[in-house]
């Protein structure tokens, strides 16, 4: 369990590597967008091939972003070209938030718990993994994120009420997923990106509900990594405050500078660039990469992965030219 | 008629509400404008696109962001709701020009799109917006009926800009005169020129001047100043 010791912060026997991509997973396993989010059985079985083909070290459980805004109430649609769609935002001013949040009643929530179930016992060598985004992502994901934006100035607390609701769905989601054998919970917050709002605004709107989510998974016996899309470089210190134990940072940042601003206080997770280098290029280019990523900020203290997501159409070679580097690296 | 102080002042009334998005002074200065007798076209272009301008320089200097650059917008849209019925014809002497807008099928990313279209309206422009996921042959559909000069295609995910080059080619086939301009994170001047496209802008600003030269060389209209 390469993974789990690293984030705990042991020695681990070679340097881990983990990717997410629902879309790559779907692709590999030629199902339908449909099946994926909504059948336990064929999710689990998406995600167990994902990881048996590349060889990483985790099964993550997640078939798109959207089954936490579903619970919330929002509807899905699926589009030809990008897959699935939240149909319609909902408005945060009329939203009445469910006084009851049964996480079964929503098929593709379902699909996900039960899916964690049978990947746990599935697999003993790797850990599972399950994945939902921030408070802050949720919320403008799940409420028209034009309007919700301007609500930071325009009705604060609007906001935050919604964002303490939603931050109690999450926990409780990740109370489910953990009952069923998921031990890592990552968390994309794409949102809380500094190309998108201001370091002031993170530090007001996703911070403390970030901080709070991640305590309760930790309490609950789970190991949290958030990543964040962009740049994030003078929040850094904020996102270790969150208590996170793995930072995944994009591929737009140097993992050589969050190294020297964060010392080894904190596992640091990247970020081989997946369009050009993963996507584009090819295994030497890949290897090359992932190299330059494990002398900047590894080889302890650090996990390899992509940037963000690698999207589908993806060269299974190039991802398992990417695990190889990081096993056959000798520290 | 307003002195020239007066006009100063209520110019930069209009401005200052813009940058600081404050919604109600722009409204209260652009009735100002039509009470006092002033030039509607001089308010919107030294008051509300002159403030929108300093919006864009503050946000590139990481002084704005994304939630700042929409509240100031809102204001700018306040001030040119109430305004833009009172140009009067002839005196907007720019350009002006009719162009297409939309984010590409499979992709309902419009933050960027609408920054986009807000610069074309302040210049002058006809926006026809198409909105999001917008189906490929709707361009062509749009382009035709409104007989616009220029299509703008908006995309955010690398999944859904590969349509960009099937649209190009399907509008190149109806109408070869038409002038395309392709914009979004994940699309670059490289991208535009290997899909044929004739203009590309990493940002709303740059989409702007990109078009005027674009519809210039089109049309021959003379930019504003
Ligand atoms: C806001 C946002 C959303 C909002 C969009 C709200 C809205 N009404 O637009 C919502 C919640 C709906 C959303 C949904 C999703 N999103 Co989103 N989203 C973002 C986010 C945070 C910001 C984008 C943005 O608005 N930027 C601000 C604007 C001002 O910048 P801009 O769009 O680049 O526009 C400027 C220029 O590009 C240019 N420009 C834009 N268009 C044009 C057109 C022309 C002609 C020209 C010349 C110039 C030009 O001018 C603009 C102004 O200066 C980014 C991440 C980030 N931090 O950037 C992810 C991001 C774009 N989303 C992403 C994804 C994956 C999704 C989802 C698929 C996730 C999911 N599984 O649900 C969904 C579905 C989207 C879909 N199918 O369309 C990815 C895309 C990855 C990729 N490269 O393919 C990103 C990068 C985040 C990530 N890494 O995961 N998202």
């Amino acid at each position: 369990m390469v993974l789990l010791d690293t984030l705990k912060g042991r020695v681990a026997s070679s340097i881990p590597v983990i990717f997410t991509g629902a879309g790559l997973a779907r692709e590999l396993a030629d199902v339908p967008w449909e099946a994926l989010r909504s059948d336990a059985s064929v999710l689990a079985e998406a995600q167990l091939n994902f990881q048996r083909q590349t060889g990483m070290d985790w099964v993550t459980v997640y078939s798109d972003a959207l089954p936490i805004p579903e619970v919330l109430g929002c509807t899905i649609r699926f589009s030809p070209v990008s897959g699935p769609l939240i149909d319609r935002q909902m408005s945060l001013q009329d939203f009445k938030p469910p006084s009851e949040i049964d996480y079964y009643a929503t098929r593709s929530a379902a699909a996900m718990l039960g899916a964690i179930e049978i990947c746990a016992r599935a697999v003993r060598d790797v850990p599972v993994g399950v994945l939902f985004e921030a408070p802050f992502t949720t919320a403008l994901r799940s409420f028209d994120a034009t309007a919700a934006i301007k609500l930071m100035f325009k009705n604060p607390g609007l906001l935050r009420s919604a964002l303490d609701f939603i931050t109690g769905v999450l926990e409780g989601f990740s109370a489910e997923a953990i009952r069923k054998g998921a031990s890592v919970v990552h968390i994309p917050d794409p949102f809380s990106s500094l190309d998108f709002i201001s370091a002031r605004h993170f530090e007001e709107f996703s911070h403390p509900y970030l901080t709070r989510l991640i305590g309760s998974i930790h309490r609950m016996g789970g190991h949290a990594i958030l990543h964040m899309c962009g740049n994030t470089e003078s929040i850094w210190p904020k996102m270790a405050e969150t208590g996170a134990l793995g930072l995944s940072l994009d591929q737009k940042m140097v993992l050589g500078n969050a190294r020297a601003v964060l010392g080894k206080s904190v596992v640091l997770v990247g970020n081989v660039d997946p369009i050009h280098v993963l996507m584009m290029g090819d295994a030497t280019a890949v290897r090359r990469a992932a190299v330059s990523c494990i002398e900047t900020a590894g080889p302890d203290r650090f996990v390899l992965m992509p940037g963000c997501g690698t999207p589908p159409g993806t060269p299974i070679e190039n991802l398992r030219a990417m695990v190889s580097t990081a096993k056959e690296y000798v520290v | 008629m307003a002195t020239t102080e007066q006009r100063d002042a209520i110019i930069e009334e209009l401005k200052q509400g813009v940058i600081e998005f404050d919604e109600d002074q722009v409204k209260a200065a652009a009735q100002r404008v039509l009470a006092d007798g002033m030039d509607a076209y001089d308010a919107i272009m030294n008051g509300l696109s002159a403030g929108m301008s300093r919006v864009g320089e503050l946000f590139a200097a990481n002084e704005y962001f994304v939630p700042e650059v929409l509240m100031c917008a809102d204001a700018l849209y306040a001030g040119l709701d109430i305004l833009r019925p009172h140009v009067k014809p002839g005196t907007t002497a720019g350009i002006k020009g009719e162009v297409v807008i939309g984010t590409v099928e499979g992709d309902i990313h419009d933050i960027g799109k609408n920054l986009v279209k807000l610069m074309f309206e302040i210049a002058g422009f006809t926006v026809h917006d198409l909105g999001r996921d917008v189906p490929l042959e709707k361009f062509v559909e749009e382009s035709i009926r409104t007989e616009s000069d220029m299509v703008c295609l908006s995309a955010m995910m690398t999944t859904t800009m590969i349509s960009m080059p099937k649209i190009i080619e399907l509008l190149r086939k109806k109408n070869p005169n038409i002038k395309v301009m392709v914009g979004g994170a994940p699309v670059s001047d490289d991208l535009a020129k290997r899909w044929g496209a004739d203009g590309y802008a990493a940002d709303a600003a740059n989409a702007l001047s990109e078009a005027i030269n674009m519809i210039d060389t089109l049309r021959d209209l003379k930019p504003i100043g």
